[in-house]
C-alpha cells in the first residue's frame, strides 16, 4: 500500500485545505501517507469554529484510528490552545486509549520542536493580519518561549492562503530579523500557507533556526510513527533531530 | 530548493481545482492527484461526513457540498468539482446538470461533478460495454450495474467486487487493482471498457498495463476527475503513464 512505512492522520482546521497536502508530499519520505479530514474554521477565528473543529477532530481521530492511522495529529494551534495547553497531553492520551492509535497535538509538536532546536527568543510571521499580533504573542508565551516580535502583512483570509506566493515567507523573515535582531528562531505560524521552501534559505541567510507549524507537525508525526529518516532541504529540525 | 524556484508563483499557478471529497477522511486521493496533474495545478479539498450512504448521510453531504462550492469559489478556485457519484445523483439521475448550472451561476465559477467527469471520460474513450470493478462487498454490485445502465446509458457487462470496505481502502496495495481488473476482464471478455469505481483506493498504476494487456479502454473515477478538471480549467497537457484518456484526449 502507499503508506507502507507510516500513515499519518491530520485533522485540518480550515474548511478548505490546499497547501498542507501539497507540501506534505514534498517533505515526507516515500511510503508515508497523509489521511486528512477538513474541519470547520473559516475566515473568522471564532470560539464556535474552534469548538466545532475540536468536536469534529475527535470524530475524525476515531475514524482515522479505525482506518489504520499510525498516528493522528489534532491540528490547529488556536484550536488546540482553546482547550488549554496544559490539558493537551491528557486529551491526546485519552483519545489514544480510545482509538488505539497514537495521538499528538500540533501545539505540542511545535513546542517540542523549539525545545529540540534549543531556541529561546522567537519571532513569528503569520498571515492573519495585524489584528492577530497579540494572539500570536500570547500563543508563543503559552508554549514557554519569549516572543520577541510578531509580523503579519495585511490580512489574508484563511481560506485565501492558497493565493499567497512562495516569496512572502522569505520577505517576512528578513523583516523580522531586521526589526528584532536578537531573535534566534523564526516561526512561520499556520500550516496552510507556503513556507516549506523558505526554511532552508532563511536558516542559511539569517543564521537563525526556523520552525514552521507544518514542519513541526510532520517531524513529530514521523518520529512518533517510528520514521527516523534525516531529511535534507527543510531545515535543521528534520536534518538533526 | 528555493533558489531554483519561482517564488512569485502560488502553488496552483496554472489551475486551482476545488473538490468535495465524499469521505470522512481521505488518503489516496491527494497522492494520486499529484501524481497525475502537472506542476502548478493544485487541489483544494474538503472532506464530507459520508458514513454508510444512508439517505440522511447523502442529504447532509449534498448540503455541505453546496456550501463548500461557495467557499471554494470565494477562496479562488478556478473550477469546483462535486465529488461522490451517490451524493451527486441523490436527488435523481437527471438533476445533476441543473445543480451544476445553477450553482455555477450563483458562485461565478465553473462547477462540474465527478459524475459529469465520468460521463465525459466514457464518451472520450468511446465506451459502450462496460465491466466495473469496485473495492466493496458484492452487495454493491446491483447499484453499480444500475448506475452504468441508467445514469451513464451504457451496457453493463459485469461487476467485480473486491470485498473490502471504506475504512480499509488505504491498505489496498496497487497489485490488487491489477488482479481484480484481470479477473473482471477474464470473466467478461466482451467488454470494451474497464471501469474502476471510487477514487479512494490505489488504482492508477493498473490503468496502462490493463489497457495494453486486454486492448481496452480503462477509466477510473480519479483519472476521469483529474482529466476533466484539467481540461475544463484550460490545462491541455497530455499526461503519459495513466491511460489513453490522459495521453490522447
Amino acid at each position: 500500500m502507499y503508506g507502507h512505512r507510516a500513515r499519518i492522520g491530520y485533522c485540518s482546521p480550515p474548511f478548505v485545505t490546499e497547501v498542507f497536502a501539497y507540501e506534505f508530499y514534498k517533505m515526507v519520505p516515500e511510503g508515508v501517507t497523509l489521511m486528512i479530514t477538513t474541519l470547520e474554521v473559516g475566515n473568522e477565528y471564532t470560539q464556535q469554529a474552534f469548538d466545532g473543529s475540536y468536536d469534529r477532530s475527535l470524530a475524525a481521530a476515531r475514524a482515522m484510528g479505525e482506518a489504520g492511522a499510525d498516528v493522528v495529529v489534532l491540528g490547529g494551534n488556536p484550536v488546540n490552545q482553546s482547550r488549554g495547553i496544559e490539558n493537551l497531553p491528557k486529551i491526546c492520551a485519552d483519545l489514544a486509549a480510545e482509538t488505539g492509535t497514537k495521538v499528538i497535538a500540533s501545539t505540542l509538536c511545535q513546542k517540542e520542536a523549539m525545545e529540540k532546536l534549543g531556541v529561546r527568543k522567537v519571532a513569528t510571521a503569520h498571515m492573519a493580519g495585524p489584528d492577530h499580533v497579540e494572539r500570536h504573542h500570547q500563543q508563543m508565551r503559552n508554549m514557554g518561549f519569549e516572543s520577541v516580535g510578531v509580523l503579519s502583512p495585511e490580512r489574508h483570509k484563511l481560506l485565501h492562503y492558497g493565493r499567497i506566493s512562495e516569496d512572502e515567507a522569505l520577505t517576512l523573515a528578513r523583516e523580522l530579523k531586521r526589526k528584532w535582531p536578537e531573535t534566534d528562531c523564526i516561526h512561520f505560524a499556520s500550516a496552510h500557507w507556503p513556507t516549506a521552501f523558505a526554511i532552508e534559505p532563511v536558516e542559511r541567510e539569517l543564521g537563525v533556526a526556523v520552525m514552521t507549524s507544518q514542519q513541526a507537525i510532520l517531524w513529530k508525526a514521523l518520529r512518533t510513527a517510528g520514521i527516523d529518516d534525516r531529511i535534507d532541504g527543510f531545515g535543521r529540525l528534520f536534518r538533526d533531530f | 530548493m528555493a533558489g531554483s524556484r519561482d517564488l512569485d508563483r502560488i502553488r496552483g499557478h496554472r489551475a486551482r481545482i476545488g473538490y468535495t471529497v465524499a469521505a470522512v477522511t481521505t488518503e489516496v486521493y491527494p497522492i494520486d492527484w499529484y501524481r497525475i496533474v502537472p506542476d502548478g495545478v493544485s487541489l483544494m479539498m474538503i472532506t464530507l461526513p459520508l458514513g454508510e450512504r444512508s439517505k440522511e448521510d447523502l442529504e447532509k453531504c449534498y448540503r455541505i457540498s453546496i456550501d463548500a462550492a461557495k467557499t471554494m469559489a470565494k477562496a479562488g478556485a478556478d473550477l469546483v468539482v462535486l465529488g461522490g457519484l451517490p451524493i451527486n445523483i441523490s436527488k435523481g439521475d437527471s438533476t445533476v446538470g441543473d445543480l451544476m448550472a445553477g450553482l455555477s451561476r450563483e458562485i461565478g465559477v465553473p462547477v462540474s461533478s465527478s459524475a459529469a467527469a465520468q460521463v465525459a471520460a466514457f464518451e472520450a474513450l468511446g465506451a459502450r460495454k462496460v465491466v466495473t470493478v469496485h473495492p466493496f462487498l458484492p452487495d454493491q454490485n446491483p447499484r453499480h450495474e444500475r448506475t452504468i445502465a441508467s445514469f451513464f446509458g451504457l451496457e453493463p457487462a459485469g461487476v467485480h467486487a473486491g470485498g473490502s470496505n471504506l475504512v480499509e481502502l488505504g491498505k489496498l496495495p496497487p497489485a490488487r487493482a491489477l488482479e481484480w481488473g484481470r479477473a473482471a476482464m477474464k470473466a467478461n471478455p466482451g467488454a470494451d471498457t474497464l471501469y474502476f469505481g471510487c477514487p479512494h483506493w490505489t488504482v492508477i498504476d493498473a490503468i496502462a498495463p490493463l489497457e495494453e494487456e486486454f486492448g481496452i479502454g480503462v477509466m477510473t473515477s480519479l483519472q476521469a476527475i483529474a482529466w476533466h478538471s484539467m481540461r475544463l480549467a484550460g490545462v491541455d497537457d497530455r499526461v503519459q503513464g495513466f491511460g489513453r484518456l490522459l495521453s490522447e484526449h
